[in-house]
């Protein structure tokens, strides 16, 4: 019964699992953002050209990221992964000025969709470390977040090359988890 | 877990390489920079793919059957890789029967040794070729439908809430009708529908007939269709299309690790598409003119896939080893096996000839004569005695009267029965006509009253009278001397599938109408209705002594009826698809072997071959070495031996008593028939591609 008995631990617990996607556009830092919530090296992180899908542990949650890539060609595909998303993470190059009303338009269309109907959404607003990084209020209201009403929503400033806010907006995710 | 497209891509890479999409593989090879990902492709053994689908299968399996607290809850096994992907089918598949007392246990089936690989429940299929065909089969659906495609049970469940997009739609619907062996069918040239009854999946076609499928298209759609099938995972579903290259450390040329694989994918026959999950096919022993094209036709690359499938788990290697060809991939494989199984090209004698499939085949029972039925409207008498060694064949044309002047009838011979002391050969045809012809190849008789094609044709015992059951609804027994019709009974409601005489006077036909009824000569009503069947009986089969009558089903179920029940004695639940055929061994009180235990032998479009012990009612033994359809089973005279032949062209040769495989062919072409010559020393075998082969099981 060995196996079985492992099996059974490893039965999906939908109380105790989410599905995690992660998106934003290219150079946003979701790979890293991703690594870093893996514990993983990020010294070699290149464009994403496909997906990367990672287990990670957080407040006892088991969360399945799902980092899909971001350049502009492959972004028409993201809405293959929506179906049965738990939690949208988005994440925002804050040095990005230029990008952000695509950023932004990217957003909003996407949450139209209807997989991700009352789907939670996390913005990470990164690379806080850069001296010429906007602000998390800065983007919200850039992006003008505001129009997400009705929806469960958060936007933490982070820096994923080291870590800092990614605990924080973890936090957010496991607690607003649609269930 | 992690886990990248990169790596996802490398694996569907090659598996195209190794399943002989050489084209596909090299786009998308270039296109998903495969060159470029840091894989060592050198240590990626083959199959890896159909590996790791097959553990995702298992998984699934047991995280379906075991319920919230943690208990096995209901064992669900036979699970079909698409039925595995929609979620949303779960609540709605039926509890998936198991033979009691054995849930999970080790089936004596597999053969011992070499499992390593197949820690799998032996019940559970590697069945690489639904989840394709399935999709193959959709995306005929998708570009050329004109057929009725007709949702059941699992198909039921949505396209989009199984999550995919729209632009995927058409992938994920195909592979929900080829799951669910629903009637994902295309009527193609020329199908006419089936009168009544049963659903009129692929009316035109002949059980048979629909294996005529084997157009361009449908292979190539095969492959499209393949690209489709992952999509239905929503994590593969965009990898295809990388637009960027992603820089890694080493570049690596992973074509040279892959070559050995590549090299079996070249024994496939482009032109062979079997049945995929294809109620339909039996569905449908309905009139038709011509050629009529099925879907789920899964295009033979598929099937070679699902060879190398097997050439991973060490279980498997015979099929990968008798796929001949380039043979590197078995160099790969430990070979647990003892290759004596496979039967030397030097033991095969293939007899060519026919220009069509030929549907069926059977040995004369007195002397080595092999007769063949065909697409191309002839049957063949084929002389295999071991004196003559130059095969001749005498060709059995069929015509019908035309303009004062006799022309071929270009309709299939679909039934041949040889007379009790073989010296006459009755043929049934899709003309209408069922002749009779000496042993020299001139025609004796014709008889003709059917108003439609005849399905299925008997002698009886004594020899005085031949049956047929005909598309009409109707069948006959005809008086052999004179060749008039005797008696015609016109008791189904929908066409009639296979008759069996009982004695020399009575007989069970049964039909699509799911009744089968006992009938007299003499007597003008059935003397028995057997009702229980929820969808078309496809053959009948008395037990030696007559006592009890097999039948299968498109139901999935296999039953057993007396004379002096109404009820089924037995319901008889295994197979999870259709039951093509069942044949009784020549064993038990009455019989040849009468020390020997009576069994029963069913072939199912599952891929699998189960073994019957009709007084228990329990399955003995499940033969899971096919890896598509198996359309026909036949005991040795001696009942110790069991040949199967399947789409996946493999004829098997099974020991009945510990259910192992004992010797393998593989032909050019699916098989439709297989059967021992009196002796026991040969098998026959005819072929999708039109060949016949016979097997000198001697000497090995």
């Amino acid at each position: 019964m060995g196996l079985l008995s492992l099996l059974r631990k490893l039965r999906p617990n939908p109380e105790k699992e989410a599905r995690i996607l992660l998106l934003g556009l290219d150079n946003a830092g979701k790979t890293t953002i991703l690594k870093q919530l893996a514990s993983e090296d990020i010294t070699t992180v290149t464009p994403t050209a496909g997906f990367n899908i990672k287990s990670v542990a957080a407040d006892g949650f088991k969360l399945n990221v799902w980092d899909i890539g971001g350049q502009w060609k492959i972004r028409p595909y993201w809405k293959n992964y929506f179906a049965n998303t738990d939690v949208l993470i988005y994440v925002i190059d804050c040095t990005d000025r230029t990008r952000l009303p695509e950023a932004g338009s990217e957003l909003f269309e996407m949450l139209m969709d209807n997989r991700l109907k009352q789907v939670p959404v996390l913005i990470f607003a990164n690379k806080q470390d850069m001296p010429d990084a906007m602000s998390a209020a800065e983007v919200a209201e850039k992006m003008s977040l505001v129009q997400l009403q009705g929806r469960t929503w958060e936007i933490k400033a982070c820096t994923a090359v080291d870590g800092t806010g990614l605990k924080e907006g973890m936090d957010w995710v496991c607690k607003n988890m649609k269930k | 877990m992690s886990f990248s497209s990169d790596e996802v891509n490398f694996l569907v890479y090659r598996y195209l390489q190794e399943s002989g999409f050489l084209h596909s593989a090299y786009v998308f090879g270039i296109e998903s920079h495969i060159s470029q990902s840091n894989i060592n492709g050198a240590l990626v053994p083959p199959a890896a793919l159909l590996t790791i689908l097959q553990k995702g299968l298992l998984y699934t399996e047991v995280e379906w059957s075991v319920g919230e607290d943690g208990e096995v809850a209901r064992p669900i096994e036979g699970l079909s890789l698409i039925d595995a992907v929609m979620p949303e089918v779960k609540p709605l598949k039926p509890i998936v029967k198991t033979e009691p007392g054995k849930p999970g246990a080790v089936d004596s089936s597999a053969p011992a040794g070499g499992n390593q690989n197949n820690n799998a429940k032996p019940e559970i299929k590697i069945e690489p070729g639904t989840g394709v065909a399935g999709s193959a089969g959709g995306n005929k659906i998708a570009g050329s439908t004109t057929g009725t495609s007709t949702p059941t049970d699992q198909s039921a469940s949505e396209v989009d809430s199984s999550g995919n997009a729209a632009n995927n739609a058409g992938g994920t619907y195909a592979g929900n009708n080829g799951a669910g062996g629903n009637q994902a069918s295309t009527g193609g040239s020329n199908s006419t529908s089936t009168p009544a009854g049963g659903d009129l999946a692929a009316p035109g076609a002949s059980q048979k007939k629909s294996q005529n499928s084997n157009e361009a298209g449908s292979s190539s759609s095969g492959n499209a269709g393949n690209a489709n099938a992952t999509s239905t995972d929503d994590a593969a579903s965009s990898t295809s299309t990388n637009g960027n290259s992603s820089t890694s450390s080493s570049v690596e040329q992973p074509t040279s690790g892959l070559t050995p694989a590549g090299g079996t994918v070249s024994t496939s026959n482009p032109d062979a598409a079997a049945s995929g999950g294809a109620s339909t096919a039996t569905g449908s022993k309905a009139p038709s003119g011509a050629v009529t094209i099925r879907v789920g036709a899964q295009g033979n690359n598929v099937q070679s896939g699902s060879s190398n499938a097997q050439s991973s788990a060490p279980s498997g290697t015979i099929s990968s080893s008798t796929s001949g060809g380039a043979g590197t991939p078995a160099a790969l494989v430990p070979m647990d096996i003892d290759e004596n199984i496979e039967i030397p090209e030097s033991k095969a004698r293939v007899l060519r000839g026919h220009e069509s499939e030929v549907f069926i085949c059977a040995w004369n029972p007195s002397r080595d004569l092999l007769a063949s039925g065909s697409g191309d409207s002839t049957a063949r008498i084929w002389d295999m005695s071991d004196a003559n060694t130059n095969s001749n064949q005498l060709v059995l044309r069929h015509c019908i009267q035309k303009g004062g002047a006799e022309v071929p009838s270009n309709k299939d011979v679909t039934s041949l029965d040889w007379n009790c002391d073989g010296s006459l050969l009755a043929t049934g045809s899709y003309d209408g006509y069922a002749r009779i012809w000496k042993t020299d190849g001139r025609l004796a008789s014709t008889l003709g009253q059917h108003k439609g094609p005849i399905f299925a044709l008997k002698w009886n015992k004594c020899g005085n009278y031949i049956l047929s059951a005909g598309v009409d609804k109707t069948t006959i027994i005809w008086d052999a001397s004179t060749g008039q019709c005797t008696q015609q009974f016109a008791f189904h409601s929908a066409p009639a599938l296979d008759v069996d005489w009982q004695t020399n006077q009575a007989f069970a036909s049964c039909s699509t109408d799911q009744r089968i009824h006992v009938c007299r000569l003499g007597v003008n009503e059935p003397i028995k209705t057997f009702k229980g069947h929820t969808n078309e009986v496809n053959a009948i089969k008395w037990c030696p002594q007559g006592q009890l009558l097999a039948s299968c089903s498109d139901d999935m179920t296999l039953k057993i009826w007396s004379m002096n029940r109404d009820r089924c004695c037995h319901d008889l639940q295994a197979h999870s698809k259709e039951i093509y055929t069942i044949k009784w061994s020549p064993t038990g009180p009455g019989t040849n072997n009468p020390n020997t235990n009576l069994i029963l032998a069913s072939a199912s479009f599952d891929s699998t071959v189960r073994l019957w012990d009709v007084e228990r009612g329990s399955c003995i033994h499940t033969l899971t070495k096919h890896t598509e359809p198996v359309y026909s089973v036949a005991f040795s005279p001696d009942g110790k031996h069991l040949a199967s032949g399947s789409f996946d062209k493999c004829v098997h040769i099974w020991s009945t008593q510990t259910g192992q495989l004992v010797h393998s062919y593989k032909g050019t072409g699916g098989i439709f028939e297989v059967c021992w010559n009196s002796k026991g020393t040969k098998v026959g075998a005819s072929a999708s591609d039109g060949s016949v082969f016979v097997l000198d099981l001697r000497k090995f």
